[in-house]
C-alpha cells in the first residue's frame, strides 16, 4: 500500500498540475486584492489586514477545491483508465482496494499540500496589499495575532474534513465515468446545483457543499457543539456510503482499456 | 493426467464471458505448458483480447476459472498475478515521464525488483541508451519493447503478449519476434501470444490453439499439424478449420 502510495504522489509532482494549481490561487488572490479597499459596501469582505485574509476568505479556498478535486481524480482515476495505465498497475501483485486506497490517500495529501499553500499565499498576498495589522479579524471581533493563526489553521484543519467527503464524491463519479471531462463536470455541475441551494434551509444541512463551506463554523470562535455533532455526522455518514460505493464499484471495474 | 506430471502452467477451463448478451469467449479450455510459446489464433474480434483480459484479471469470467501453475486467479489473484508478465492491447505508460522512470514504479509493486534488474531489463530490450527519454518520444516499437521490459521486470514464467506486433514496420515486427525467441530458449520464459498473423506465428510458436466465435476450434502442436517438413501451412490449416 504505501509503495502505490509513493508511485502515486510521484505522479502527482511529476505533472505539472500542483505548480499550476499553485499559480492560479496567487493569480486569484492577487485579483481578489490589490484593489480592495476596507470598507468598501460592494464588497462582502470587511477585514482591514493581512493576517485575517486566510480565515475570511476560506470560501475561496472551498471554490479551488471544488474546481481542483476533480480535475485530480478525473486524471488519477477516469484518465489513466480510458488511457490504459490504470492496468499497468493491476497486472502487479495488488488488489484494486489498495490502488483505489492508494489514490485516496494521495488525494488526501494533495489536499493537505493546497489547503497549507492557500493559507501561506493568503498571508503573503494579504500582507503584501493590507499590512500585517495589529490583531486578526473575524465574526465580527478582533482577535490577538497569535490566536488569530490558531482559528485560521484549525478552521483549515476542520475543511478538510469535508474536502475530503468530497473527494468521495468525485471518486464515486470518476469510477463509473468512461472519460474525464465526464468527471469533472458531472462533479461541477453537481456542485454548483448544491451551492445555489445553501440557502434552503431544510437542504442546506445536508448538503456537501454547504458543509465544505461552513463545516468549520460550527467549532471555531463561538463553537455550537450540537451542530458540529450534527455537521460531523452527516459528513461521517457520506464518506462511509461513498467509500462502500467506491470501492464496491472499483472492483467490479472491467478494464477494457 | 499423470500424477507426476507438473500442472499447466497456464490454463482456463470452461472460461464463458458474454457482453450485451452476447457471448464472446465460450466455454474456452486452453493448456500451456512450460516452455511454450503458445499461438493464440483468431480473426479480429474472436475473443482472444478478452480472453487475455480475463487471464490477467482486468475483466471478470461469467464462469469458468483460469489456473497459473495450479493456483486460482479468482481465489487467489496475487499469488497468480505474480507468475505472470503481460502486455494487454497497446502498451500504455505515463508519457510524462521516463521509460526508466515507469518501470521503476512498477518495480516499487514487485518484491524484490533492483535498479539493477530495471537497467538490465532495459538492455535486453535494447533501449538502455533511451532510458531517460521521456516515453512521449518513444516510436511505438519502442513502446512496444519497453511493455516487454516492464513485463520482464519480476522474472515471469509465463508472459502473456496481445498482438505484439501490432502496428509495426517490418524491421519492428522482425525485432520483437527475435526478441521473444531469445527470451524462451535463454529465459526460459513460457510465452502466451495472441495474433492473428499466421506467417508471423508459424515461425514464432510450438504450440496453437485456434478460437472462433469464442470457442477453441483446435489446439495441437505446430509440427504434428503442420507436419515436419512443413507440408501444409498454418495458413492452409487455419482456412480449412474455419471454413468447416
Amino acid at each position: 500500500m504505501m509503495n502505490l502510495l509513493g508511485n502515486e504522489l510521484y505522479k502527482l509532482f511529476k505533472t505539472r498540475k500542483l505548480y499550476v494549481f499553485a499559480a492560479i490561487m496567487i493569480i486569484v488572490l492577487v485579483l481578489n486584492l490589490f484593489r480592495y479597499v476596507p470598507g468598501d459596501p460592494m464588497v462582502v469582505w470587511t477585514f482591514k489586514h493581512g493576517q485575517s485574509v486566510p480565515l475570511n476568505t476560506l470560501d475561496l479556498l472551498t471554490q479551488f477545491m471544488i474546481i481542483f478535486i476533480p480535475i485530480l481524480l478525473g486524471d488519477s482515476v477516469t484518465n489513466e483508465y480510458r488511457r490504459g495505465t490504470l492496468k499497468l498497475p493491476l497486472l502487479r501483485p495488488v488488489h484494486r482496494s489498495e490502488l483505489l486506497g492508494a489514490k485516496l490517500a494521495a488525494m488526501l495529501v494533495f489536499i493537505v499540500i493546497m489547503a497549507a499553500f492557500y493559507v501561506a499565499a493568503a498571508y503573503a498576498v494579504g500582507t503584501y496589499y493590507l499590512g500585517w495589522g495589529d490583531g486578526t479579524e473575524y465574526a465580527g471581533r478582533v482577535f490577538s495575532t497569535a490566536e488569530g493563526i490558531r482559528l485560521t489553521l484549525a478552521a483549515v484543519a476542520l475543511l478538510l474534513f469535508p474536502y475530503a467527503v468530497y473527494g468521495l464524491f468525485v471518486t464515486a463519479i470518476a469510477v463509473l465515468a468512461g472519460n474525464m471531462s465526464l468527471t469533472i463536470i458531472s462533479a461541477l455541475v453537481i456542485m454548483t446545483i448544491a451551492l445555489n441551494l445553501n440557502a434552503v434551509e431544510a437542504v442546506a444541512p445536508w448538503s456537501l457543499a454547504y458543509q465544505a463551506a461552513y463545516y468549520h463554523e460550527a467549532f471555531i470562535s463561538d463553537p455550537d457543539w450540537n451542530l458540529a455533532l450534527q455537521r460531523t455526522g452527516v459528513l461521517a455518514l457520506y464518506a462511509v456510503i461513498l467509500a462502500l460505493f467506491s470501492f464496491r464499484m472499483f472492483r467490479k471495474k472491467e478494464i477494457l482499456y | 493426467m499423470d500424477g507426476n506430471q507438473a500442472p499447466p502452467l497456464l490454463e482456463t477451463r470452461h472460461l464463458t464471458k458474454s457482453f450485451r448478451g452476447r457471448k464472446i469467449v465460450d466455454d474456452l479450455n486452453i493448456r500451456v505448458m512450460k516452455g511454450d510459446v503458445y499461438g493464440f489464433l483468431g480473426r479480429n474480434g474472436q475473443g482472444k483480447t478478452t480472453t487475455i483480459r480475463m487471464m490477467t484479471g482486468l475483466i471478470f469470467p461469467d464462469s469458468g476459472d483460469i489456473l497459473v501453475k495450479g493456483i486460482s486467479l479468482r481465489k487467489d489473484f496475487k499469488r497468480a498475478i505474480a507468475h505472470i508478465g503481460a502486455i494487454v492491447e497497446m502498451p500504455a505508460f505515463h508519457d510524462y515521464l521516463t521509460g526508466y522512470e515507469n518501470l521503476a514504479l512498477m518495480a516499487n509493486l514487485a518484491p524484490g525488483v533492483t535498479k539493477s534488474r530495471i537497467r538490465e531489463v532495459l538492455d535486453i530490450v535494447g533501449l538502455g541508451g533511451r532510458a531517460r527519454d521521456k516515453v512521449k518520444t518513444y516510436s511505438l516499437g519502442m513502446k512496444q519493447r519497453l511493455g516487454i521490459a516492464n513485463a520482464l521486470l519480476h522474472e515471469p514464467e509465463l508472459i502473456i503478449l496481445d498482438e505484439p506486433t501490432n502496428g509495426l514496420d517490418p524491421q519492428g515486427m522482425k525485432e520483437i519476434k527475435e526478441l521473444i525467441l531469445q527470451l524462451a530458449s535463454e529465459k526460459d520464459i513460457t510465452f502466451f501470444i495472441s495474433s492473428h498473423l499466421l506467417h508471423e506465428m508459424q515461425q514464432l510458436c510450438n504450440r496453437i490453439g485456434i478460437i472462433q466465435n469464442g470457442r477453441l476450434l483446435m489446439e495441437g502442436d505446430v509440427r504434428e499439424l503442420t507436419g515436419a517438413a512443413g507440408d501444409i501451412s498454418l495458413e492452409q490449416l487455419y482456412f480449412e478449420l474455419t471454413r468447416s
